[in-house]
């Protein structure tokens, strides 16, 4: 057998710190992305991570162009950069209803593949392995350095998280009457906007930019077909991450296939099998903890 | 001496006289699109009076209700909150607001109706702090004035858009407010209901001294309820007393041939105060 088998991959573990960075790293980025992937969703901005993808393209192809002009940003400085200034002008467009949010994701998404693919071209490099990893992830050349600031990233992003987290809720159920409870609505969703940019720009190395989603979005779906409780879902949307972020590396060990895409997979299989039970299901599954309804006629009794 | 009775009347009207206006609007005018839908409106509100706001359809009355709640920019005009513009206004606590019926939440939000009336509570709770413990018994207690105590656990989208309704009226009431904005409230709630929650309405103004604003459809209902009466189409037409709509041809102006539908015969009971 020329594979090697899941008690390798284990024992490569043990005996490689590049594989322990992979997975911490990993684990980690999954955590923060589903968290916020929640509120995400539940805003019905679930394409965000995708258009913020596309703008840290372009801060990867600005930071190549820049060189050539002895200015020096590494690539992930010029992703971090350009994503959030993606993200603020999301917030921008929408607060100021110039256009619709998907629009606007839209609007970022082309402006920074556009920038990307321009920036690429005049620093004349073409589209060598740097970018390549950067697209699809490489989460075994998680380095040292790059762990430290994915934790201390992902610890700034989960603080902000705990302290907001009740606004958030509200504002997810209805921003207007979020507004009347007097909730800053418009600088939370802006700030909702920059931890997503900061977040995808963590979630590239280890999924790259193109499969942000896998990690962001989908673990939260699945996660809000299991769950009756935001928090329960939450913690679920977490657990499915970390999941997929585990078992898509030991795919890509034991199978040796792309980490990035066996991550993603393993999440889609998870949601597919999910949705399949619940399909499969009794339909009036939604009332089965309910108590018995008064007749209506008997409500605002004094 | 005794302070009691003889002098209550006047500390009650003195009080009134005191305590600032709960809404002072001045001026105000709005355009969509180069149409005015709300025209020269100057409208105060007194402490604990209870307001019917009645006008057609397109009267500009929930363009009214979001403008007072700061949903709304203004252009023209101004408009205060208990002596605050309602720009500067912060104690949002003190005002309670139920928009019309919601638009449809989605099926798959992840909280019961205990977890949407406690979300109230955060009005009262400045720039960081938390509900916890004592929030929710508060919230379970609003749900119980607005019989849906028995729904508290309830995922909200798995409710009826009558009791969802009832669940934002008590998240309004959570906040303890000081001023209630309800527009449209009983829409999808049977007329049984309504007038249970039209009673609690009553009392919550007589024992707390709460301000309401009411928009309704329903004009025999405002005519026995409500204190004041304001009619809108898009500027203001009437405000006083509610016998004093009937008599000056008011209705017949502002409703026209939707008249006969807003005094309906076959509501004409309502129009007497119930027992």
């Amino acid at each position: 057998m020329a594979d090697p088998n899941i008690f390798e991959f284990f024992a490569a573990l043990q005996h490689y710190p590049f594989l322990q960075r992979a997975l911490l790293a990993g684990v980690v980025v999954a955590a923060v992305a589903a968290v916020l992937g929640v509120f995400v969703v539940l805003r019905n901005m679930s394409m965000i991570g995708d258009g913020l993808a596309h703008s840290a393209f372009g801060g990867v192809g600005f930071s190549l162009f820049a060189a050539g002009y002895a200015i020096f940003l590494t690539p992930l400085q010029g992703a971090l950069l350009f994503a959030v200034s993606g993200g603020l002008i999301i917030s921008l467009l929408v607060e100021r209803r110039l256009v619709g949010g998907d629009t606007a994701l839209g609007i970022v998404f082309s402006l920074g593949l556009g920038l990307g693919v321009v920036f690429i071209s005049v620093a004349g490099k073409g589209l060598g392995v740097d970018i390549f990893s950067f697209l699809f992830g490489n989460i075994l050349t998680v380095s040292v350095d790059d762990l430290g600031l994915i934790v201390v990233m992902a610890a700034a992003i989960g603080v902000v998280l705990a302290v907001f987290y009740q606004r958030y809720t509200a504002i997810a159920f209805d921003p207007e009457s979020a507004q009347v409870l007097g909730i800053p609505v418009s600088a939370l969703n802006t700030l909702l906007n920059v931890l997503t940019a900061i977040t995808v720009v963590i979630a590239m190395k280890v999924v790259g930019v193109l499969l942000v989603s896998a990690l962001m979005i989908v673990p939260p779906a699945t996660a809000l077909q299991i769950g009756r409780r935001l928090p329960t879902v939450s913690v679920l949307a977490v657990l499915l991450a970390m999941l997929a972020v585990f078992v898509g590396l030991l795919c890509s060990y034991v199978f040796d296939v792309a980490t990035g895409g066996a991550v993603a997979l393993v999440s889609l299989g998870v949601f597919l099998a999910v949705s399949m039970g619940r399909w499969l299901r009794p339909r009036n599954e939604g009332h089965a903890h309910a108590p018995l309804a008064p007749p209506v006629s008997k409500a605002f009794q004094p | 001496m005794s302070v009691g009775a003889a002098a209550e009347l006047p500390l009650h009207a003195l009080e009134a006289t005191l305590r600032p206006a709960a809404v002072r609007v001045s001026g105000l005018t709005r355009c969509y699109g180069g149409e005015r839908v709300l025209d020269d409106i100057s409208l105060t509100i007194n402490a604990g009076e209870y307001l019917g706001l009645i006008g057609p359809n397109g009267s500009g009355k929930s363009t009214l209700l979001r403008t007072l709640v700061g949903l709304e920019p203004i252009e023209e005009g101004s408009v205060q909150l208990f002596g605050t513009d309602v720009a500067r206004f912060r104690q949002w606590g003190r005002v309670g607001y139920v928009p019309q019926i919601q638009k449809m939440v989605r099926h798959d939000f992840p909280a019961t109706a205990l977890d949407v009336v406690v979300l109230g509570r955060l009005s009262r709770k400045g720039r960081l702090g938390r509900v916890g413990a004592a929030d929710r018994t508060q919230a379970m207690a609003a749900l119980t004035t607005v019989g849906m105590h028995h729904h508290a656990q309830r995922r909200v989208g798995d409710l009826s858009g009558g009791e969802r309704q009832r669940v934002m009226i008590a998240r309004a009431l959570a906040q303890e407010p000081e001023l209630l904005i309800l527009d449209e409230p009983t829409t999808g709630v049977d007329s049984t209901s309504q007038d249970h929650f039209f009673s609690l309405l009553d009392r919550l103004q007589s024992q707390e001294r709460m301000t309401i604003i009411l928009v309704s459809h329903d004009l025999p209902v405002i005519m026995a309820r409500a204190h004041t009466v304001a009619c809108l189409s898009r500027s203001l037409h009437y405000h006083g007393k509610p016998e004093g709509l009937l008599e000056g041809g008011v209705i017949e102006t502002v409703f026209g041939h939707e008249r006969g539908l807003v005094l309906g015969s076959h509501r004409h009971e309502h129009l007497h105060p119930h027992p």
